[in-house]
């Protein structure tokens, strides 16, 4: 097993009041699973939390990642570990030049075996997939790109950075018709490669263009329904509550 | 001739009253400290400069705890010796107050580094290290471009730069302070700025237990513009106050400041900013903006933003905010694999990159990164 989420309850650091309210969920190596709710449903506040976002405490329950706890583990080394998240709007970081942060993540996640010149070579690759231009590696990460450029700039540290499990937070979202082929062509590719694809999102379209292993629907803090991708069809079709209730 | 006050309080024939200095009557230069420069028009200029000098005591700035100031020692004359005539007119007409008039009129006086330059060539890239507490250094500049990188990297520092920006001609000026731990240093830059020139500016400030820092630009023209980006990191319980002036005579100039530091431990900083526009100047654009990152709980920000506006037609603005790190940033860069000091170390080297890009035009980066040792 990739990954075990053990009955989790978590909230706000500072605050009683519980955000996920015992969340199970098992994930394999190289599967795809969806994960649908309603807005304000903690979906995103799951992911936060299993990549090891210090705003949030974990209450009870477990996190297990290839078989071992990572509720202890700093957000860089569960990173370390293989799971690597892109945010639903990431934030601008002034001063920091997308190149330089690629590098330096490379080379903590899969150390100095590779040249600078490799590593070009394949950002250059990845860019050209993106229909980005080489320059954009040298701006400050996400300083001034417009929405669809910041969700091409998160899929694009996420094929570099090759990690085991990858989880998209709305990957989907603010982004056109075309944009969307390319960033999940990307995935697609990434799913190939063997990483385990854990995505949140309010839409069925993604489902087109991606081979689902199991989708879950959301509510209110936990994991009410799963199943397979024609349940993701059903939730578009009669709404996230009457699905909750089955 | 009247000198170019730092604060020009006037409108409509009044005249706003100033609080007077508190200063100090400790000890300080005297005629002995007083070296022929070997050229007799400068000599005679010194001298006048010298009893002006003479009627005041040094100033108690209370804010960076400069209550007392031991004046360097003077082992001969070295700046401006090889000034003429016309040199001497240029220097009366470049003559300011700056932070305070005692340390404008100390290095005209007793320099010990320094020198009177005409530039005219088409395109001139020149790095300076001062190599003396006292500086005086007047830069006549009159077509081309120039770009002066200078260094100062003393334990105790007091210096004058005058730059006469001709018309059309463009300055950039890269200004490291590297101030040594426990040291003093006081710096006044004046640039005047004639119709269709331009300049920008990076003005840096680290080190020193008390760094004061002054930079006006007078555009006397039409048409011109400049950029003036100051950068400080202020640490070890050090304190950094600058001034940086722009003042507006003629039409359609165009000036920014943008500044940004960061501040640790018991540190501060007083970021001072004074765009004044005068009647006539119609069509000013005049911008400055100031960001302070405090990295502990005990540095301090202090903001004193001054815009006086005596024209219609001008677009003016000051924004200035303090902030800790950005945590969602922090948080980013770790889930990017940095680990927290790391994140941080990142983003607070980050202030200063656009400084470090330019700084690699002239292999200084390296300059810059020891600079940063020990923020984090």
């Amino acid at each position: 097993m990739l990954l075990r989420v053990e009955n989790l309850r978590a909230s706000l650091v500072g605050s009683e009041k519980l955000i996920l309210k015992g969340v199970n969920l098992e994930m394999g190596f190289g599967e795809v699973h969806v994960l649908m709710g309603p807005n304000g449903s903690g979906k995103s506040t799951l992911a936060n939390v299993i990549v090891g976002n210090p705003k949030f405490k974990v209450v009870s329950g477990d996190i297990l990642f290839e078989g071992e706890s990572i509720l202890n583990a700093k957000p860089h080394e569960r990173v370390a570990k293989g799971i690597f998240m892109t945010f639903q709007s990431p934030v601008e970081v002034d001063g920091v030049r997308l190149k330089q942060l690629l590098l330096t993540s490379y080379r903590k996640i899969h150390g100095d075996d590779s040249s600078f010149y490799q590593l070009e070579r394949e950002m250059k690759r990845l860019a050209e997939e993106l229909g980005l231009r080489p320059e954009f590696f040298d701006r400050f990460v996400n300083v001034g790109f417009s929405g669809g450029e910041k969700k091409k700039s998160e899929i694009l540290q996420a094929s570099f950075l090759k990690p085991k499990l990858l989880i998209l937070d709305e990957i989907d979202s603010g982004l056109d018709v075309d944009a969307l082929k390319l960033v999940l062509k990307m995935v697609n590719a990434l799913r190939e490669q063997g990483t385990s694809l854990l995505i949140i999102t309010h839409y069925t379209r993604i489902l087109e263009h991606l081979d689902v292993n199991k989708v879950h629907v959301y509510l209110d803090g936990k994991i009410v329904a799963s199943g397979d991708k024609w349940l993701a069809y059903e939730v578009e079709k009669s709404g996230y509550a009457l699905v909750g209730e089955r | 001739m009247g000198y170019e006050k730092t604060l020009k309080l006037e409108h409509r024939g009044m005249r706003a009253m100033l609080p007077e200095v508190k200063r100090n009557a400790g000890a300080d230069l005297d005629v002995r400290d007083f070296f022929p420069s070997g050229n007799d028009v400068l000599d005679r200029w010194r001298l006048r400069r010298f009893r002006e000098y003479q009627s005041y005591g040094f100033p108690v700035w209370r804010r960076v705890g400069l209550t007392s100031f031991e004046p360097p020692r003077v082992e001969g004359y070295r700046g401006l010796e090889n000034i003429d005539e016309e040199g001497l007119a240029l220097l009366e007409e470049l003559d300011f107050e700056g932070s305070d008039r005692k340390f404008v009129l100390m290095a005209d006086v007793f320099s010990m580094a320094g020198e009177y330059v005409v530039v005219s060539s088409p395109q001139e890239k020149v790095v300076v290290e001062v190599d003396q507490d006292v500086a005086n250094s007047l830069l006549d500049l009159r077509g081309g471009d120039l770009t002066l990188v200078r260094i100062v990297r003393r334990e105790r520092f007091v210096g004058n730069l005058r730059v006469k920006v001709r018309e059309k001609a463009r300055f950039k000026l890269v200004n490291l302070h590297l101030v040594g731990k426990g040291g003093t240093s006081i710096d006044n830059v004046f640039l005047d700025v004639e119709t269709g020139a331009s300049v920008e500016v990076y003005d840096f400030y680290s080190g020193g237990r008390v760094n004061v820092g002054f930079l006006a630009v007078r555009f006397s023209g039409e048409d011109a513009t400049a950029k003036v980006r100051p950068y400080y990191a202020v640490s070890s319980g050090s304190a950094t106050d600058v001034l940086y002036q722009m003042r507006f005579y003629g039409r359609r100039n165009e000036g920014t400041v943008d500044s940004k530091g960061v501040v640790t431990g018991e540190s501060k900083v007083v970021f001072r900013g004074v765009l004044d526009i005068l009647p006539g100047a119609k069509d000013t654009v005049a911008h400055q903006r100031n960001h302070t990152f405090l990295i502990s709980g005990s540095a301090k920000a202090e903001a004193i933003p001054s815009l006086f506006v005596g024209e219609n037609d001008v677009v003016a603005s000051h924004a200035h905010s303090s902030s800790p790190l950005d945590e969602t940033a922090v948080f980013y860069l770790m889930t990017r694999g940095c680990s927290e000091t790391e994140a941080r170390e990142l983003l607070i080297k980050g202030t200063f990159e656009d400084l470090r890009e330019e700084l690699r035009n002239f292999e200084l980066e390296a300059v810059l990164d020891h600079a940063l040792e020990g923020l984090v």
